[in-house]
């Protein structure tokens, strides 16, 4: 359903209102992360004041609960920052082993405290390979079994390897002889500990920690932009289905945008299925293979897409070809491939390299793709990158390896990161699906989700700097529109549908700054901060949640005043 | 607080209140750990975990 949205510019002022305090007073170091692709339900977002005192908010109440203390190594201070990720860390890592299973069940060998019913699960090797479906319930307690709504076609067993959408919150800290890593998992409710090998043992200033996770969230034609003409792609209700079709006649999509994506029957008839489409007209999916139990008017479904998708012509030991592609050299590198049904379906890849039609993973197969494989390329949820402590370095996580690695670009970044610096990973800018090199700004940075991490520098400055993923360099003081407001300690940001939200220090003046037309514009000032004041902190608090009105995605910008609890919200429109 | 040592298929492991540690939390990858080394690094958590004591200091009348 559309948005109507029915303020009047001008007369109908934007405003911010206060929402329940944080349990604890800012401080600095401490930081917000949030569950910004509606992973799980509730809308939640995590508040680390210190290495002890940590609240999770449940946005659908406007209510905070304390959740276990670290024990992370370092000391708290400026610095420490963190990540939310939609993918569980069961015993700190995202793949799990099953030890048994039936055709409906997985047993883990995990201690999961919480009904995880509704959360996405998918094998990613072993029996059963491919299999993309739904938790219906689970038992708890130790070994907890996951009892799963659609039948795989084969049995589950001890060499299943899979991963659960259920959640995991990262936590970095600064220190100055030590400093500490530990992960977070909601299933299990357990802080395990992570590798700092290789990094500095000081660290402080500011810092951030960008996961570059893709395929965890709902895909969408961006509401920000656009939000009477576009519709959110958040639960939709199915009008009609066939055998392989599925229908919302209130859709307004654009013929084909979702080829080779998946779509997922989320609730209702048909809950747990998941299907590649095939194509798609305004209003209705067509999948490449018959549902299993036919949808109807009860299901709710939900579409996700990565930045690019197709069906292969061929593929080797390590290679997907698609012969009708005309990629640019290496724009894939450090993304991930997934196929989707057909031969090796299930198996996920860091791409290495590509030329024009041929992807190079830095894994071989397991089962090598053929001209039956779909694919998507999207985002690496492998990777975490680390950036601060008052330099130009940055550093790479690796979830599965646990090992961090020392960033070696081709070119520099031109200045450190200092206090007030931003980090957003930006995926989500409309028409930037483009699968040749379509510059943007000038020949160095190119239309192409999931590429940049877009840093304001901070320390008093107006610049901006851009991290190329694939190509692994820098691309430093990149000149946008309006350049002239500085950032610096108490700066945070939040990313959201190809903008980037900017809280400056301790002002209240919020900007936005539209990575698509490359400007900055402010946003209804936060006249509560402003005026209640608070001495400006080092760390990241602001955060946006995405709510449903119906079939209707919102997103809610929050932020936290500095040195105090207080907590304020605004509707991002 | 409660120290629980975990015998693992690889080696030991431990929880600490909300601390669950399989492989060696200093160590990069997965470094099995040994009965001992769990028992070391759990005492680390324990100190880590535990709150500074208060001290109440009269004061003169």
């Amino acid at each position: 359903m559309a948005v109507n949205v029915k303020l009047r510019k001008l007369l109908h002022r934007k405003s911010w209102e206060s929402v329940t305090s944080a349990p604890a007073s800012s401080a600095a170091g401490s930081f917000t992360v949030s569950d910004k692709n509606d992973t799980l339900s509730g809308a939640k977002a995590f508040f680390v004041q210190s290495a002890t005192a940590i609240y999770m908010y449940e946005g659908d109440q406007d209510a905070w609960a304390q959740i276990p203390a670290s024990g992370i190594a370092g000391t708290f201070a400026a610095g420490s920052c963190g990540e939310f990720r939609g993918l569980g860390a069961m015993g700190g890592t995202f793949t799990q082993t099953a030890t048994a299973g039936t055709v409906q069940t997985i047993t883990t060998n995990r201690t999961i405290l919480r009904n995880l019913n509704g959360v996405r699960i998918r094998v990613v090797a072993g029996t059963g390979v491919g299999y993309d479906g739904i938790i219906a319930s689970n038992t708890l307690g130790a070994n907890a079994v996951l009892t799963l709504y659609t039948a795989s076609g084969v049995a589950f067993d001890n060499t299943t390897q899979f991963q659960t959408y259920s959640g995991s919150l990262w936590f970095f800290n600064a220190g100055t002889v030590a400093v500490g890593f530990s992960v977070y998992d909601l299933a299990t409710n357990a802080w395990t500990a992570r590798s700092v090998t290789g990094l500095p043992t000081a660290w402080g200033t500011d810092a951030q920690l960008v996961s570059t996770a893709g395929g965890t969230g709902i895909s969408y034609i961006n509401p920000l932009r656009d939000p009477v003409t576009t519709n959110s792609m958040a639960d939709l209700l199915a009008t009609s289905a066939t055998g392989t079709t599925i229908a919302d006649t209130t859709a307004i999509w654009a013929v084909n945008q979702w080829a080779y994506g998946t779509v997922h029957i989320v609730g209702g008839t048909g809950v747990g299925q998941s299907r590649v489409i095939l194509s798609n007209t305004a209003d209705t999916l067509t999948v490449t293979a018959a549902w299993t139990t036919t949808p109807d008017t009860t299901s709710k479904f939900t579409i996700r897409f990565g930045v690019a998708g197709g069906i292969a012509t061929a593929g080797g030991a390590s290679t997907l070809t698609n012969s009708t592609k005309a990629w640019a050299t290496n724009m894939w590198a450090n993304y991930q491939v997934r196929i989707t049904s057909g031969t090796g379906i299930g198996q996920i890849r860091t791409i290495a390299s590509n030329t024009g039609t041929v992807l190079t993973n830095s894994a071989a197969w397991t089962v090598n793709p053929d001209a039956t494989s779909t694919y998507i390329i999207e985002s690496n949820d492998d990777n975490m990158y680390l950036l601060g402590n008052n330099a130009v370095t940055m550093y790479k996580f690796s979830v599965a390896g646990n090992t961090w690695a020392t960033l070696s670009p081709v070119a520099a970044r031109a200045g450190a990161y200092a206090a007030g610096g931003t980090a957003d990973h930006i995926t989500e800018c409309v028409g930037w699906d483009q699968e040749t090199a379509v510059t943007h700004y000038t020949t160095v940075l190119f239309k192409q989700n999931g590429r940049y991490i877009y840093c304001f520098r901070g320390g008093a400055t107006s610049t901006l700097d851009v991290y190329d993923i694939p190509a692994n360099t820098w691309i430093s003081a990149v000149a946008y529109a309006y350049q002239q407001e500085t950032f610096t300690t108490g700066t945070s940001s939040a990313d959201a549908c190809g903008f980037v939200y900017l809280n400056k220090e301790a002002t209240g003046r919020i900007f936005r700054f539209d990575v698509a037309l490359n400007q900055i514009m402010p946003v209804a000032t936060n006249t509560n901060q402003s005026a209640l004041g608070g001495t400006a902190v080092v760390g990241d608090r602001m955060f946006v949640l995405p709510f449903h009105e119906g079939q209707t995605l919102l997103y809610i910008g929050y932020v936290m005043r500095h040195s105090a609890a207080d907590m304020m919200r605004m509707l991002i429109i | 607080m409660e120290i629980e040592i975990i015998e693992l298929p690889h080696g030991f492991g431990y929880r600490v209140g909300g601390v669950y540690q399989e492989f060696d939390p200093e160590q990069e990858g997965f470094t099995p750990m040994t009965k001992e080394r769990a028992e070391e690094m759990a005492a680390v958590i324990v100190e880590r975990l535990t709150p500074p004591p208060v001290i109440i200091e009269p004061v003169a009348v």
